[in-house]
């Protein structure tokens, strides 16, 4: 995908079969064609804050960020955190879509300022209901705030 | 000599009468008889020419016996010559009056008193009047006694006094040998004086001056005391120790102050035998002595007492297993014992002459000080304090001193008592405490880093669990599903099948990895105990098991309950777990039947929940609550062992028990109890022991 390409989904991702899955998924219902997917948490605050391979990209499309939480580098908790308190990040929606069902994840998920949480689901039927559910919400129905200029 | 007592001298014409008389026998007999006093008539070589009757009865003698008789034969004068010249001066003079002593007829020796007449016209004739003054001679000599005895009293003390005194008794009552002794204050006899040259005579061997009652025995003199009555003998006595010196005749005589007996007075080995005198002698004496004596005795023993009680008093100071000392106001050691000297190292002399101030540490100097000022405002009445000492060689005593200040009647202060007691050894463990202290705590928290890392590895080991764990199993069961669905086409009946069991399986191992999250967390979660209203919480549960209980038919039996303290999310599982095996077991029965129950008793509360389902066979009653522990086939009850455990963990957790009863066939009754209100909160802080999993 071409780095300066509009982005309207962000999955922050570093296990390759989940973000199969996930891609496979939206593909289905046609989401993917302007989805980055990302392996790391350096590379999605680098994306996010349009830095190095990313410096020329336009954010103002970005309607999703879908937010794993154990990644490499940075984890997704700091991603969240650095996002919050930037100005031009701090409106983006972020779903975080993790494996944790662990409720301390999720409070502080929801303290550091994630729209939404979303447990993994084991068996992929699950799993590709959900995530088709969440693509399509934050895709279709859920309206972004209007660009600041 | 007071003249009052005295007969008159006889006037001249009572001569002049006494010669008429001779011519008139009638008138002069009258005359002579009815004399009182003895009288007689003697010749110049003293032959005795006439006598009346008084003067028979004076000396023992008949008339016709002392008409045969000369004046030399009464005359008993220790003087020699005293009495040629008194006669001398009588026929110098014509007249005379002195006393002398005559013996009576029975040896009796008597004090006289002569008045005499002389005349050479008469033929040189001696007119005698003669005066018994022996009771006055003794009142003279008691009275003499007396003042000697006064005087030695007040001028001689102690032992020497007796000595003083009883050699007054044996002049007077012409012994050689006495002994003057007293009752102690225990009666035994005390012995101060024997008569000295006795007392070398005498050979007894371990001759005691102290007798004790007890070893009295019952010879003479410990019967007079006994008795509290003089005795006496003028035989020898036959009962005396081998050495002592032989008692030919003696005298016991008790010595009595207001009727009891206080001393003795013994004397022997006169040359004459003792008489009736004697004892009216000693009688005299001990009378005056006795009050004289108890006072001295008195005296004595409040002396004694006040020598025992000063001993008493340096006796404790100088044993004292503390350092005791006198310190004046100013600070200067007045008076140490021993023991101090020990603990700072000096010698008494060196105390004496420093201050508490040279020899205590500088740092407590001032403390010391402004307690000392505080006492002597009598702010305080006495003060402790842990201070220290600079030993002589240097080194520092660690010592704890008490301090009471002594003042005089006036109200001022005289000086302090201060008892300093060595804490150096207590110090210096003290000391190593606080070091071995130091290092529990420091191996403490090494410990408890230690136990941190652990259960942050823990914590890590399960956050991993739980995400890396499940992301295979869903790429497993994704990727079956993908294939099954790309692949449809080539795939028959059994490879689906064979699709379907893939993903069965992977499943139960998600299944199985939330309920090993789950236990592990019952395990590491803090208890936050409130009161819980157990029915509501039931009634909640069971709404929540609506999906488990779809179409079927059970009764829910839920009388009132006793509410709960406990950690509300750890109880609503327990109830979620029992009461979904409740449900889960009794699939089958129609109607099934789940009854909830609970009372409280002691000081806990007791839950149960009894079903009719398959129940259980009680032979594997031990494993119910075991982890992964199962009763039943996979094919019959689904589950993976786990709810159970987590029952048993979270109701420990409380403090509580949890037991099961049940009946292969018959159903299962489940009881768990939680503690009344006051011991949960017991439970609490043993929680927050356990649990140490810091939140992120």
């Amino acid at each position: 995908m071409a780095k300066n390409m509009a982005v309207d989904i962000l999955l922050v991702e570093d296990n390759p079969t989940d973000a199969e899955l996930t891609m496979r998924t939206l593909k289905k219902h046609y989401l993917t064609n302007n989805l980055e997917w990302v392996k790391d948490g350096a590379a999605a605050l680098d994306f996010l804050f349009r830095r190095g391979d990313y410096a020329a990209r336009d954010n103002s499309t970005l309607h999703v960020v879908l937010l794993d939480l154990r990644l490499p580098k940075v984890g997704g908790l700091e991603v969240l955190k650095q996002m919050r308190s930037n100005e031009h990040t701090r409106l983006v929606p972020v779903v975080v879509l993790t494996s944790s069902k662990e409720e301390r994840d999720i409070v502080s998920s929801y303290k550091l300022g994630a729209n939404s949480f979303v447990s993994k689901p084991v068996g992929f039927e699950e799993f590709a209901k959900t995530v088709a559910e969440l693509g399509l919400y934050w895709m279709l129905v859920n309206r972004l705030t209007p660009p600041e200029e | 000599m007071d003249k009052s007592t005295m007969p008159p001298p006889l006037p001249s014409s009572a001569v002049t009468g006494a010669i008429a008389v001779e011519r008139g026998e009638d008138v002069h007999q009258a005359f002579m008889q009815a004399l009182p006093d003895g009288f007689w008539i003697n010749d110049f070589s003293g032959r005795f020419l006439e006598t009346n009757e008084a003067l028979c009865q004076m000396l023992g003698y008949t008339r016709e016996e002392l008409l045969h008789m000369n004046i030399q034969d009464i005359e008993a004068s220790e003087t020699p010559g005293e009495t040629a010249a008194h006669i001398q001066e009588i026929i110098r003079t014509g007249s005379g009056r002195f006393q002398t002593r005559h013996r009576r007829k029975d040896g009796v020796v008597m004090g006289v008193e002569v008045s005499a007449l002389y005349t050479a016209k008469l033929g040189k004739r001696f007119f005698v009047i003669l005066r018994d003054i022996t009771e006055r001679k003794l009142m003279e000599k008691a009275l003499l006694i007396q003042n000697r005895i006064s005087n030695i009293f007040l001028t001689v003390s102690g032992d020497e006094m007796f000595n003083e005194a009883l050699k007054i008794v044996l002049e007077e009552l012409r012994s050689p040998y006495g002994v003057f002794g007293y009752l102690d204050q225990g009666g035994n006899l005390v012995v101060p004086s024997m008569t000295r040259h006795i007392w070398d005579k005498c050979q007894v061997t371990d001759k005691s001056l102290f007798f004790p009652r007890s070893t009295w025995g019952d010879s003479s003199w410990p019967r007079a005391i006994r008795e509290k009555k003089w005795n006496y003998t003028n035989e020898v006595s036959a009962r005396i120790p081998k050495g002592h010196i032989g008692i030919s005749r003696h005298i016991s005589f008790p010595i009595l102050f207001q009727g009891k007996v206080i001393g003795l007075f013994q004397v022997a080995n006169k040359g004459t035998d003792y008489t009736e005198e004697d004892i009216r002698m000693l009688e005299n004496i001990a009378g005056y002595v006795a009050p004289i004596l108890n006072v001295e005795l008195q005296r004595k023993w409040a002396e004694e007492e006040l020598r025992e009680s000063e001993k008493r008093f340096r006796t404790t100071f100088e044993q004292a297993a503390v350092g005791i000392a006198h310190v004046g106001t100013d600070g200067r050691w007045l008076r140490v014992n021993q023991k101090l000297c020990d603990i700072v190292g000096y010698t008494r002399e060196e105390l004496l002459a420093r201050s508490f101030q040279d020899i205590t540490h500088a740092d407590d100097i001032e403390s010391d000080l402004e307690y000392v000022r505080q006492l002597l405002a009598a702010t305080i009445p006495t003060y402790s304090m842990e201070k220290r000492y600079l030993h002589k060689n240097g080194e520092i005593v660690w010592i704890n001193l008490t301090v009471a200040l002594v003042r005089k009647d006036s109200g001022e202060p005289d000086y302090f008592i201060s008892v300093i007691q060595d804490i150096s050894v207590r110090k210096r463990m003290e000391q190593e405490i606080q070091q071995l202290n130091a290092e529990l705590e420091q191996r403490v928290i090494q410990r408890t880093a230690q136990l941190q890392a652990a259960n942050a590895d823990l914590e890590n080991f399960s956050y991993s669990v739980s995400h890396d764990l499940r992301a295979p199993l869903r790429a497993i069961d994704g990727f079956a599903s993908i294939l099954r669905e790309d692949y449809a086409s080539r795939l028959d009946e059994e490879g689906l099948r064979l699709f379907q069991v893939v993903s069965d399986n992977t499943r139960k191992m998600a299944q199985l990895i939330d309920d090993i999250l789950a236990f592990s967390c019952a395990g590491r979660s803090e208890l936050n105990l409130t009161t819980l209203d157990m029915n509501a919480l039931v009634q909640q549960v069971w709404q929540e098991l609506e999906p488990q209980r779809a179409e079927r038919a059970i009764e829910l039996r839920l009388p009132p309950l006793p509410s709960a303290r406990g950690d509300h999310a750890a109880v609503r599982q327990v109830w979620m777990n029992l009461l979904a095996n409740a449900v889960k077991f009794t699939r089958g029965r129609e109607p099934a039947v789940i009854e909830v129950g609970g009372r409280h008793e002691g000081e806990e509360n007791i839950y149960s929940i009894r079903d009719n389902g398959v129940g259980f066979d009680m032979a594997y009653v031990a494993k119910l609550f075991g982890l992964f522990q199962r009763l039943h086939g996979m094919e019959e009850f689904a589950g993976t062992g786990v709810g159970l455990s987590i029952v048993k963990r979270f109701i420990t957790k409380h403090g509580g028990r949890v037991w099961a009863e049940g009946k292969t066939g018959e159903g299962a009754t489940f009881w768990f109890t939680l503690p009344a209100e006051t011991i949960a909160e017991s439970g609490l802080r043993n929680a927050e022991t356990t649990n140490t999993v810091p939140h992120s």
